[in-house]
This record gives C-alpha cells, sequence and structure tokens, in this order.
C-alpha cells in the first residue's frame, strides 16, 4: 500500500512550512526524511500521520485519501512514533505496549487473543520481554526507545512513521533500532523516519526525500539523492562521499559552503 | 502484591508531574531510587498477566466498603437508630426514611461525581493537582446559586439548583470554547483557572451587594457546603445529572489512557482529542455542576481519592476511573457520618471538614514527594 503526496502544501499558524511536495513512498523500503533543522520534516512526518491538515494538495495511503479515513482506521494501518519519548504516568512497560492496542479495541473490552498475539510479536521484535514488568520511568533511554517502537508495533501498522528515532540515543543504541527497523521493512512494512544527520541516513535508508526550507531537494534511492550536489544545496555544507570497506558510500561533511 | 503497592507509593506523585503541569513538556523525572531488584518479578508478572482479576477483587472490595459505610450513615447520628427498628411504625425509622436515607443517597452520588471527576481530570490533564476546583466547575456552580439568593432573592431547591446547573454548564462550555482545538493541557488550565478566579470574584461581589445580612448569612451558609437537612427533593434534582454526567466519563477511560503517551501519540492512535475534551467537559459540568448543586462546595475529594487509589490500581487512568468513583462515595458517606457525630448542638460542615481533612493530606503527599527526590 503505498504512502503518496501530491502538491502537498502545510501550515504551522499562519506559516507556511511545506510548499508543494510530491513523492511517492513504497512500502518494504526505508524513506528517510533528511534536511537541516526547521526544513519541515517533522511537518511532513506528522501530515502523513493525519495529525495535520494540508491547506492544498493530499495525502494518499493505497490511493485512498488519509483525510477520508476513519481515525481509528487510519491508526489501524498508520503507527507513529514522536520524537517526544514523555510518558505521562509511571505505567508498567507491558502497560505502555498494551496502549498500541487502542485504534483495534472496541471501548470497555479487555484484551482479545488477538490483541496478545500482537502484543507479543512486537515484544519480541523489540527484545523487550525482560523489561515489561517494569516501569517506564526506570528505564534507560535505549530501552525506552525500544519499548515505544514496541507501542507503535503492538498496532501492527502497515507504516511506521518515526520522528528522530535516533535522536538521543548512543551509537549503539543508533545502530540497534536502525536495525530493528530495516528489519521490519524487509518483512513488507513501510518504514519512514525523520533524520537530521546524513551519514545515519546512508547507513539506514533504502530511499532519501531531501528537503530544505519545505521543498523537496532531491528524492530517489540513497546513492543518488545523498550525493555531492543535493547535499550541498540542502545543507550548505560541502561533502565528500567516501565509501566503506563494505562498500556504502558514506557523505562526510567537511566543511561550510562559502556564502551560504 | 502488597511489596508491589507499597512501592508504588512513594512515586505516584512526583515533581516531573508537578512540573509539566505548567511546562507541558516536563518529561516524567525518575525521583526515587526504587529497588528494583529481581524481588517480586515473577510475582508481579502474574499480576501484570491477570490484571482483570485484581481489578475486579479492588473493585467489589471498595463497592463492599460503600455499602457498609451507607449502612453505617443511616444508624450513625446524634440518634442511633438500631437496625432493630428499621421498618417500624418507631418514630426512629423515620428519622432514617425522611431524613438521612436522602442524605446517605446524596453523599454516595456527590461522593462518586467528585472522585470519579477528579480521575478524569487528572488523566485527561496529565496532571496529579487536577480536580474539578481547577478548572472552575465547582465556583461557577456557587456562583449561579449565590445570584440566585442576592439577584432573584429565592432560596427554593428548584431556583437554587437551576441556577447552579445554568452556572456550572454556562462556565464548562466557555472552559470548552477557551480551549477549543488548542495543542496542549496548558491552555485547559489556564482556561479553567481564569474561571474558577472569575467566579470566586464575582461570587464576592454579590455577597457584598447583598441586601440583607439574612442574605448573607445564607449564602456562607450555603456556600460552606453540606449534607445536612436534604430531601428527596434535591435527590431528584441532581441524581440523574450526576448519573449521566458519570456516565460520559466512564467512556473517556480508553483515550485517557492513550493520553499518557501525549497528545500527537494518541491522535496518532485514533483517538479524537476534541470529543475527550467534550466528554470530559459536560461530564465534570453535569455531574460536579449537580453536586455543588445541591450541596455547595466540597473541595479536595476530587484531588485525594485518585491518589489514594493509584497505588492500588496502579497509574493506568482507565483503571483508575471506577474505583475513584467508589472512593469518592466511601469517602464522603464516612465524611458525613463522622461530622454528624461532632459534638455540640450544630454539626461541623462537610465542606469544612473535608478541607481541615485535605490540607494536611496533602502536606503529607508533598512531604513525601520531598523525600523521594532528595533520596
Amino acid at each position: 500500500m503505498e504512502l503518496s503526496i501530491s502538491d502537498l502544501a502545510v501550515s504551522l499558524g499562519k506559516r507556511r512550512v511545506l510548499h508543494g511536495l510530491d513523492a511517492v513512498l513504497r512500502p518494504g523500503r526505508v524513506t528517510a526524511i533528511l534536511g537541516p533543522n526547521g526544513s519541515g520534516k517533522s511537518t511532513l512526518v506528522r501530515t502523513l500521520a493525519g495529525l495535520l491538515d494540508p491547506d492544498a494538495g493530499q495525502v494518499k495511503l493505497g490511493g485512498k485519501p488519509l483525510a477520508r479515513l476513519e481515525p481509528r482506521e487510519r491508526a489501524r494501518r498508520i503507527g507513529y512514533l514522536p520524537q517526544d519519548a514523555t510518558v505521562h504516568w509511571d505505567l508498567q512497560v507491558a502497560e505502555v505496549i498494551a496502549l498500541g492496542r487502542a485504534p483495534h479495541r472496541a471501548p470497555f473490552a479487555g484484551l482479545s487473543a488477538a490483541d496478545h498475539a500482537a502484543i507479543d510479536a512486537a515484544i519480541d521484535a523489540t527484545a523487550v520481554r525482560p523489561l515489561i514488568d517494569r516501569r517506564v520511568t526506570r528505564l534507560s533511554g535505549g530501552e525506552r526507545a525500544r519499548v515505544l517502537l514496541a507501542r507503535v508495533l503492538a498496532g501492527e501498522p502497515h507504516w511506521l512513521l518515526a520522528d528522530e528515532p535516533l535522536a538521543s540515543l548512543d551509537p549503539v543504541h543508533q545502530l540497534d533500532l536502525l536495525d530493528r527497523l530495516r528489519a521490519l521493512a524487509a518483512g513488507g512494512m513501510g518504514v519512514v523516519i525523520v533524520l537530521h544527520d546524513f551519514l545515519q541516513a546512508a547507513r539506514a535508508a533504502d530511499d532519501v526525500l531531501l528537503l530544505r526550507e519545505g521543498r523537496v531537494v532531491a528524492f530517489g534511492p540513497a546513492g543518488t539523492a545523498l550525493a555531492h550536489q543535493p547535499l550541498r544545496d540542502a545543507f550548505g555544507v560541502e561533502v565528500m562521499v567516501i565509501g566503506d570497506d563494505q562498500g556504502r558510500l558514506l557523505p562526510v561533511p567537511i566543511g561550510r559552503v562559502k556564502g551560504s | 502484591m502488597a511489596e508491589s503497592n507499597l512501592r508504588t507509593i512513594g512515586h505516584g506523585f512526583d515533581v516531573g508531574r508537578l512540573n509539566q503541569g505548567l511546562g507541558g513538556q516536563a518529561r516524567l523525572r525518575a525521583c526515587a531510587p526504587v529497588p528494583t531488584g529481581n524481588v517480586g518479578v515473577g510475582e508481579r508478572r502474574r499480576d501484570a498477566m491477570a490484571p482483570g482479576m485484581h481489578r475486579l477483587a479492588l473493585n467489589l472490595g471498595l463497592a463492599l466498603l460503600v455499602a457498609l459505610l451507607f449502612a453505617g450513615s443511616l444508624i450513625a447520628g446524634k440518634f442511633w437508630v438500631p437496625p432493630a427498628v428499621w421498618f417500624s411504625p418507631d418514630p426512629r425509622w423515620w428519622i432514617i426514611a425522611e431524613l438521612r436515607l436522602p442524605r446517605s443517597i446524596l453523599g454516595l452520588a456527590i461522593g462518586a461525581a467528585l472522585g470519579l471527576s477528579g480521575a478524569a481530570l487528572q488523566g485527561f490533564l496529565r496532571n496529579p493537582l487536577a480536580d474539578p476546583a481547577v478548572v472552575g466547575v465547582s465556583s461557577s456552580a456557587a456562583l449561579g446559586a449565590v445570584g440566585a439568593i442576592v439577584l432573584l432573592g429565592s432560596s427554593a431547591p428548584l431556583v437554587l439548583f437551576g441556577c447552579a446547573m445554568a452556572a456550572a454548564c454556562g462556565s464548562m462550555l466557555l472552559l470548552a470554547g477557551l480551549a477549543w482545538r488548542a495543542e496542549s493541557a496548558v491552555a485547559f488550565i489556564l482556561a479553567g483557572t481564569v474561571l474558577a478566579s472569575l467566579g470566586a470574584a464575582l461570587t464576592s461581589f454579590l455577597i457584598s451587594i447583598a441586601p440583607n445580612p439574612y442574605a448573607t448569612a445564607e449564602i456562607l451558609d450555603w456556600i460552606m457546603g453540606a449534607l445536612t437537612d436534604r430531601s428527596f427533593a434535591e435527590v431528584q434534582l441532581a441524581l440523574p445529572f450526576i448519573a449521566i454526567g458519570c456516565a460520559l466519563l466512564l467512556f473517556t477511560g480508553r483515550a485517557l489512557d492513550a493520553l499518557t503517551l501525549g497528545e500527537a501519540a494518541a491522535r496518532s492512535m485514533g483517538v479524537r482529542l476534541d470529543r475527550v475534551q467534550l466528554l470530559v467537559v459536560l461530564g465534570t459540568g453535569l455531574a460536579v455542576g449537580a453536586s455543588v448543586a445541591v450541596t455547595g462546595i466540597v473541595g479536595f475529594v476530587g484531588l485525594i481519592v485518585p491518589h489514594l487509589l493509584r497505588p492500588l490500581t496502579g497509574a493506568r487512568p482507565s483503571a483508575l476511573l471506577l474505583p475513584s468513583a467508589l472512593g469518592g462515595a466511601a469517602l464522603l458517606l464516612a465524611a458525613d457520618s463522622l461530622v454528624r457525630l461532632s459534638p455540640g448542638p450544630s454539626e461541623v460542615r462537610l465542606g469544612v471538614a473535608m478541607a481541615l481533612l485535605g490540607t494536611p493530606f496533602f502536606f503529607v503527599l508533598l512531604l513525601k514527594l520531598r523525600r523521594s527526590t532528595w533520596n
């Protein structure tokens, strides 16, 4: 089920943040939305999640306009992992993960067998089984990131949209989380992650949507989008693309573009 | 089980949440280095697997407590009426049927309304300091009643009730309008606080222009909050509104749970925030408005009860709703029975007693909180 955007324009308050975006995101791949601070990445991913209404253009899921899906229906298909990792009450990890079943449950109904199966699968996919009796406030940052990912996965979405999922993680946990996201995409899920670090994008993404000031600079396979010129245009930095010993191309920032 | 309950008491309430009430974004901080060793892990896992049984047992226990306190509140008072003379021509039975029964029914219903709306508001605002007073519903209802006494010169139950309900619902609609589509709970709390202050100021103003000392005395008498001399007329007026309000609030549980992860996450899970806000505002307005309209202001129940029960239910807002309704009913019945036993010809006012009881409780809570942040 493709997630496509056409001529998408979005405002926050009175300020236009996204200007006429076009792209077709494909399932089974990791797509990175990449750009400098303030380029509209979070706004785009929140619009994809149905949390913001576009001024113009639309988001379509499998050809159907997102705005026309009933919120619970949309929530069953699109899971959203916000950047804000706050859990406002001191819940048990198991309770947090069970929250992910909300779009599937009838009011006042307990957890069904299907709910338990989905929760178990999410727990396994994120390796949080040893944590499920702990309280969320007692978790490390890396553990909490995995638990919150498990919450989204418990909803069995077709698409996973994650806003800066790596922001507060150390390198080991960043790589761990990226591996899990890649595994999910390999299993057929559509994975969209917001990033501002193009080295991470080079490691993790199949496709890259490069943004600058609310406009698409480049959209395509990581190899083409993460090249010298598009990165220069988007970030205003000179980039040297080097190859690592596994043949991956890694763009390394070497200095600011003069006059930018 | 008891062990894990004890463990949660210390941090049912913490600084991170105090901050986030005003900052909106402060992260929940782990403030107490609580032993999280392997002790009791297997035990707690079983709890997690069968939370339904545990919840049922707790609710049944609380319901039993309410039933006992209800019976107790019929028996207790300046005249003790032993069950032996119930349903007999003995005049003491008349005391129960005509005086105490409506009073106990109101105590039960109002306690449930206050406890439930406190739990729902705390969940909705993600703030353990929220209660019906914070959103201004109590002071608006009081304003309506005082307006009836001063401006209409009437203290007939129907007039008082109608004016208090109208003011409570009007202010809740105003609140919903002010906080409509606001991005965070902060706007809601601010708007509520403003309404509460406005209600209190206007009430003071009305008292100051009261036509005669008799009216002033009547107002003060009413504001202090009491269940004394309430009849079945008041029960008939208040009960339907309280029942509808409580039913609306009970429907918010699933959404309140989702809000634990923040507004964006909740909306992404299919929660319609505008609808939840409407349910909370309407439910609180009806239930608490009707309560205040017949008893005057009885504070602290909505604040205390969820805090007392959170260690038993866990922190999930939906698991707290029904127990808070039962707990509120139990607390109010117990308090009302106790004030009746106070020595002297007149009773201690219920509203006054709750405040006297509530403030020390709040201090203990704060002390506990400070201790847990320092350790």
